[in-house]
């Protein structure tokens, strides 16, 4: 009896440690590719790092500034588009549909949401690139906008179905017809939950490199047609990590330190601030 | 409720304009399985099922076969989740079960950090840092103890299938283990209570615990295989890009999602090549959608529905 418990006792001790190594593991390759992205990266930020566009791979006041706007170009036109989209249809789902409509069309949103965002790209050359007959800032966008539907108008939705009944039902009975309930009463209450999705699913598709690939496609200066290949900051990344170019490495590192930080810092924030448990899907 | 929407005439505009938008998204959802199967119709239609069994890619002579990429795709994601899930099991029971709340409230929002790091800085941190450390110590090592094994036998350039499959465990392991967690977290504290009480060890306990929520548990384990399948930027960048089958774990391959994002953009000019392509995608959507929809069924029916 004593010797069983001692066994079972002794295993108790084997299986928490192997849970506190992975515990160790975990933390150990989280800070060992922060601690890398920050120290490879830092050395290369400069102003002309911010400023500057590409140049000849052995000049070294270079930068990342073309693909800083090519980013911010896609990423806001995207934004642009998806949202008030997703906002709507959030709205459709919480206030107006049946809960057989809104269950399958909550199926539909989470599988897109599980899409590979290598198959959204391809599906994006099919539908913008092909039609067009150029690769495109345009088709970049429409690439990100469709990977910000489902993020988007699923944290809207959630947010709008926690606003309770009662808030509802006191904007009726004054006589607000329910479209004016909608947008003036639950979207108010709900704001804090949709900018929390909004700064989610921005993160996300500021960081995307696939579906740029065969969508914006990269290049070498500012941005100045939306209807002509354009660079974002990761195709600049992917890019140059192959190049044999030190320099151009370099200003990788960098550039990879740029999406970390504004990546981690838009998570921090919203984990802190929001204490919103909604970032892994 | 009717009466007072003939009063309201914007009622019917607003209600239309927010029904039209959720149906121009699910219309996009559809455009993905109508616009893939249209891209890829002609080469379905020239190489039918051969294009599944055959392990020859040759884009210039237009010998297009599957073989490699769903192989390369397979291997590297079953051994990322083989990694990952033990560590992820523990962690979650570290997590839940074993570490004080205050350490673990502080823990599980840095864990879960590792799922928002975008995959091109997993890609730059594997180019340079794990390629390397894989080539210098962990393969040699590999080759010393088991080199015995196939597996681990062949030249080390440290690219290859299992520097992809180990920056994919990296991957999914915050998922993994956060959704491991929540299920774990949703089981009873009563069962916990009853097992102690007749003289269970904790460890015991939190087995009884993790039998409870294993339907849970399987969810974070098909969302992680789904999530490394499709998985791009960081695979691309340490698989090697060879269209081929080898059982050695130090060779070069290339999984369906790579060879999209590596071929691709030079595939324009040539309809076959992109049809052949446009194929893949369609075989990545199939497989994704599946293992989706199976988590989805799963969380929604044991877990209740919010993630």
């Amino acid at each position: 009896m004593t010797i069983n418990l001692r066994v079972r006792k002794i295993k108790e001790k084997i299986f928490f440690t192997l849970s506190y190594i992975s515990i160790a593991i975990t933390l150990i390759i989280l800070g060992s590719v922060i601690f890398f992205t920050f120290v490879k990266g830092i050395n290369s930020w400069s102003i002309s790092f911010f400023l500057s566009p590409q140049r000849s791979p052995l000049d070294p006041n270079q930068g990342i500034a073309h693909a800083i706007q090519g980013s911010l170009l896609m990423s806001f036109l995207a934004a642009a588009i998806s949202t008030p989209i997703s906002i709507l249809a959030a709205i459709y789902l919480s206030e107006y549909a049946s809960t057989a409509f809104r269950e399958k069309a909550e199926y539909i949103l989470d599988a897109m949401a599980g899409i590979p965002s290598i198959v959204v790209g391809v599906v994006s050359y099919l539908l913008f690139v092909l039609p067009l007959g150029t690769f495109s800032a345009f088709a970049g966008s429409m690439a990100l906008a469709i990977m910000m539907f489902p993020l988007m108008t699923r944290a809207s939705q959630d947010a709008f179905m926690r606003v309770g009944r009662e808030y509802r039902e006191a904007g009726l009975a004054v006589g607000l017809p329910k479209w004016k309930v909608s947008l003036h009463i639950v979207l108010y209450i709900a704001k804090n939950g949709v900018i929390t999705g909004f700064a989610l699913a921005f993160g996300r598709i500021f960081g995307e490199t696939a579906p740029l690939l065969m969508t914006a496609l990269g290049s070498r200066s500012f941005p100045t047609d939306i209807f002509a290949p354009t660079s974002s900051i990761t195709l600049l990344i992917y890019e140059y990590s192959k190049s044999p170019f030190e320099i151009w490495i370099n200003i990788a590192w960098g550039a990879s330190l740029f999406i970390l930080i504004m990546n981690l810092a838009i998570n921090l924030v919203i984990k802190f601030s929001v204490g919103d448990r909604r970032w892994v899907i | 409720m009717k009466q007072y929407k003939n009063y309201f005439s914007g009622e019917k505009i607003w209600r239309t304009i927010c029904f039209s938008s959720i149906i121009l998204i699910i219309i996009v959802f559809f455009m993905f399985i109508i616009s893939l199967a249209w891209g890829s119709a002609r080469s379905i239609y020239e190489y039918g099922i051969n294009f599944l069994i055959n392990v020859n890619w040759d884009p210039v002579f237009h010998r297009f076969g599957a073989i490699p990429f769903i192989y390369g795709t397979l291997l590297t994601s079953i051994l990322a989740l083989i990694l990952a899930f033990p560590i992820s099991m523990g962690v979650a029971i570290a997590s839940s079960e074993l570490l004080p709340k205050k350490i673990s409230m502080v823990l599980d929002p840095f864990v879960e950090l590792m799922a928002a790091i975008p995959s091109i800085v997993y890609g730059m941190w594997a180019l340079f840092i794990l390629a390397p450390f894989i080539r210098e110590f962990l393969g040699p090592a590999l080759k010393r103890y088991l080199g015995s094994i196939p597996l681990f036998q062949g030249p080390l350039t440290g690219y290859g299938y299992l520097t992809a499959s180990i920056i994919l465990f990296i991957m999914i392991l915050p998922i993994i283990s956060s959704l491991s967690r929540e299920a774990l977290k949703a089981v009873p504290r009563e069962i916990t209570e009853m097992a102690l009480a007749i003289g269970a060890t904790r460890w015991e306990a939190i087995r009884i615990k993790i039998g409870v929520a294993k339907a849970g548990i399987f969810g974070a384990v098909i969302l992680g295989f789904a999530r490394a399948l499709g998985e791009t930027m960081a695979v691309l960048l340490v698989i090697g890009n060879k269209p081929i089958v080898s059982i050695s774990l130090f060779s070069s391959g290339a999984t369906i999602a790579s060879v999209l994002a590596n071929e691709y953009p030079e595939a324009v000019s040539d309809p076959i090549y992109l049809s052949a392509l446009n194929e893949l995608a369609l075989i990545l959507l199939g497989l994704s959608l599946i293992l989706n929809l199976i988590f989805l069924r799963i969380m929604r029916r044991h877990i209740g529905g919010k993630m």
